[in-house]
Order: structure tokens, then C-alpha cells, then sequence
């Protein structure tokens, strides 16, 4: 047993029983980004054109200049944040230390601002809108608010 | 111990699961793209709807054995990338491979269509692929607006005859030809664009110049 305890709801300090669900909901949050990072990132290695019902686009949107770092795609450096953030969440659920959750929306910050940039992008520059890419910047968005109640729940 | 061994396996173990899925439902969503290695189906007959016709826009060899349909919109900026693919490959393996180029006019692009007209009536003088060209280049420069004015510079660049082209634009022939070849990518299950076919198969859509020359080699071979 670490000092922090390991029961959700007896643990005062660590964070309580409420801290418990605000983290399966961030981790849930991260899960749904992570599976839709992997399938943009799946389509750039196979070189398939993403399929899209809701709205037109991603196909444009995915094969555009502005969906990859050199050679790296956007949607691979979205797989390694969701992965980060889950990574967070679970290590919380193991050690229950609050520590885990302090410098949180240092990387969460950022992140909502490069989805936003990319969604000014598919707006303003190519012109075509990406469910999956929204959809990650709902995620996006959504992480960093709960990275904020986390970080108030558990160190204050 | 074992609570934390519990809790980190079976993180882990969701990860792979997720991973899993997610190619499998990409390579499930590939469908008919997955047969794109030329094979022994080299030989089938290629449908008459792939076959090139006179009035196609065509650069290359008329008798060449690899014929490439290319299904392209003038605003998409995929269609930008492989319409250079296309220049370089023309002007590389030109004497082996017919480049067909046909018009598949999003509605989501509002000059798309405009843009397609003025291509053919560049092509009513014999201008197509110079207009082509043009318009892909500076594709980003007419998509923010003004798109007419600059179409009709490349036209003046082009010397092409004003008047002649004016009423050319207001063919009913030319947008007929456009929407004949929107209608011929729809019969075709076109859903995205540039949609590819190689001799008469839809292929995937290579992802580099390299990977698009090493795909148009496996035909030739």
C-alpha cells in the first residue's frame, strides 16, 4: 500500500471517490481520440482515402500538404497524446498520486491550440471538413477542460 | 502487485485491441482497392466505360499497353499533388503509358466547375493540358476568390483567342462533356477524388511519385 492509499473512496488527500469517475471519463475521452488517431494514421500507411458519410471531405483533408510534418502524419502525433493521456490515467488509477495531474494541461493546452490551428486550416485554407478530424478536436477540447477539473480535484 | 499488474496488462492489452480494429476496419473500408498489384489479371478486358474515347483528354502514347483513367477535380488538393505526379510521369514514361484525364466536379468546391470549363475550352484550342497545367498550379491562389480573373490571365498567357474562348465557355457541348464525365465516375462508384484506374481496374491511390511510378512499372512488366 502506498501512503496515498489505494481505495478510491477512502482516500482523502489523493483525490476521492468523485476524482475516481472525472478520471475514467478522461480516460474514456482519450480512448475515443486514440481510436480515431489509429484509423487516420492506418489510412495515411495504407494509402487509403478515409471514408466519409457525414460530410464530404476527408478524403481532401487527409491527402492534403497541411495533414503531415514532413514525413510524419498529424493523426501519429495524435495517437502518441491520446496514448500519453490514457498513460496518465492509468498510472493515477495504480498510484492514486495527485502529482500525476498537476502539469496536465501543460500538454493539454497546447494540444487544444494545434487542434484549433487545424481546424482553422480545414475552414479557411483547404476548405473541406474531416469528421475524424473534428472528432479529434472534440476529444482534444474535451481532455483539456477535464485535465483543469482534475488538476483542481486532486492538487487543489 | 497483482492489482497493478491487472491494471497495466489490461491497458496495454486494450491499446493492441484498439490498434487491431482500427486497421482492420481500414483495410475492410479499402475494399475493391485491395487488388492493386497488377497480376494475372493483367490480361482481362478493360470495361467500355474505362476505354479511352475520342473526345477523353489524353497525353501520352494513344497505343500504349498501360492506360491510366485518372477521375480529378481542379479545386482538391490531392487531385494538385497528382496531377504533378501525372507531368512527371508523362514526360518519364510518356511512349509507354496513356494518361486519360476525366472531369469528377465536387460540389463542395465552389470554382471547381468553372475551372473545368475553362480547361476545356482552352482544349477547344487545343490548349487543355497547357490550362491543366496552369490551374493546378496556382491552384491555392484562385481557391481564395476571383477565380474567373484568373483563369482568363492564364487564358491571355496561353494567347489563346479571347472571343473564341468566351463563346466556347457558353458551349452547352462543354458542360455537357464535363457532366458526362462526372456521370461515368459515378457509374463507376467513384466517391472520392482522384480516383485511379489502371487498364481498367481501380487501384489505390499510390502515396508518393515513387510509389505511383513503381505501381505503372508493375503494369509494364
Amino acid at each position: 500500500m502506498s501512503k496515498s492509499g489505494r481505495n478510491p473512496v477512502k482516500s482523502g488527500i489523493s483525490g476521492n471517490n468523485n476524482t475516481f469517475y472525472w478520471v475514467i471519463a478522461f480516460f474514456v475521452v482519450a480512448l475515443i481520440g486514440f481510436g480515431d488517431a489509429v484509423y487516420l494514421t492506418a489510412t495515411h500507411y495504407l494509402g487509403i482515402m478515409p471514408e466519409c458519410s457525414v460530410i464530404q471531405g476527408c478524403d481532401i483533408v487527409a491527402m492534403s500538404e497541411y495533414s503531415t510534418i514532413g514525413p510524419v502524419p498529424v493523426s501519429l502525433f495524435g495517437i502518441l497524446f491520446y496514448a500519453f493521456m490514457m498513460t496518465i490515467s492509468v498510472a493515477w488509477f495504480d498510484t492514486r498520486k495527485p502529482v500525476l495531474f498537476r502539469y496536465l494541461p501543460f500538454i493539454t493546452v497546447p494540444a487544444f491550440l494545434f487542434s484549433m490551428w487545424l481546424i482553422y486550416v480545414m475552414l479557411f485554407i483547404i476548405r473541406a471538413l474531416c469528421i475524424y478530424c473534428l472528432l479529434s478536436a472534440a476529444t482534444t477540447t474535451i481532455l483539456m477542460l477535464l485535465s483543469f477539473r482534475l488538476r483542481l480535484l486532486t492538487v487543489g | 502487485m497483482k492489482k497493478r499488474v491487472l491494471i497495466w496488462g489490461g491497458f496495454i492489452a486494450l491499446l493492441i485491441i484498439i490498434i487491431l480494429m482500427m486497421v482492420q476496419m481500414v483495410s475492410m473500408d479499402s475494399g475493391i482497392q485491395e487488388e492493386n498489384v497488377a497480376s494475372e489479371n493483367l490480361q482481362t478486358e478493360i470495361p467500355d466505360i474505362l476505354q479511352p474515347k475520342p473526345d477523353d483528354r489524353k497525353k501520352g502514347n494513344s497505343n500504349a499497353s498501360v492506360v491510366i483513367v485518372k477521375y480529378s477535380d481542379f479545386q482538391c488538393p490531392a487531385c494538385r499533388f497528382y496531377a504533378s505526379f501525372d507531368d512527371h510521369l508523362s514526360t518519364e514514361m510518356g511512349e509507354d503509358v496513356l494518361f486519360v484525364y476525366r472531369h469528377f466536379p465536387l460540389r463542395s468546391f465552389p470554382y471547381t466547375r468553372l475551372a473545368a470549363q475553362y480547361a476545356e475550352a482552352a482544349g477547344e484550342q487545343g490548349k487543355f493540358w497547357e490550362m491543366h497545367d496552369l490551374i493546378y498550379i496556382n491552384q491555392q491562389y484562385w481557391s481564395q476568390g476571383g477565380a474567373e480573373d484568373v483563369f482568363r490571365q492564364f487564358a491571355e498567357m496561353l494567347e489563346l483567342d479571347m472571343d473564341q474562348l468566351r463563346e466556347d465557355l457558353t458551349l452547352p457541348e462543354l458542360n455537357e462533356r464535363i457532366q458526362s464525365d462526372y456521370q461515368s465516375g459515378v457509374d463507376l462508384g467513384v466517391n472520392a477524388v482522384p480516383t485511379l484506374f489502371i487498364n481498367g481496374r481501380q487501384v489505390r491511390n499510390p502515396n508518393s511519385l515513387d510509389a505511383y511510378r513503381d505501381l505503372i512499372r508493375s503494369y509494364l512488366d
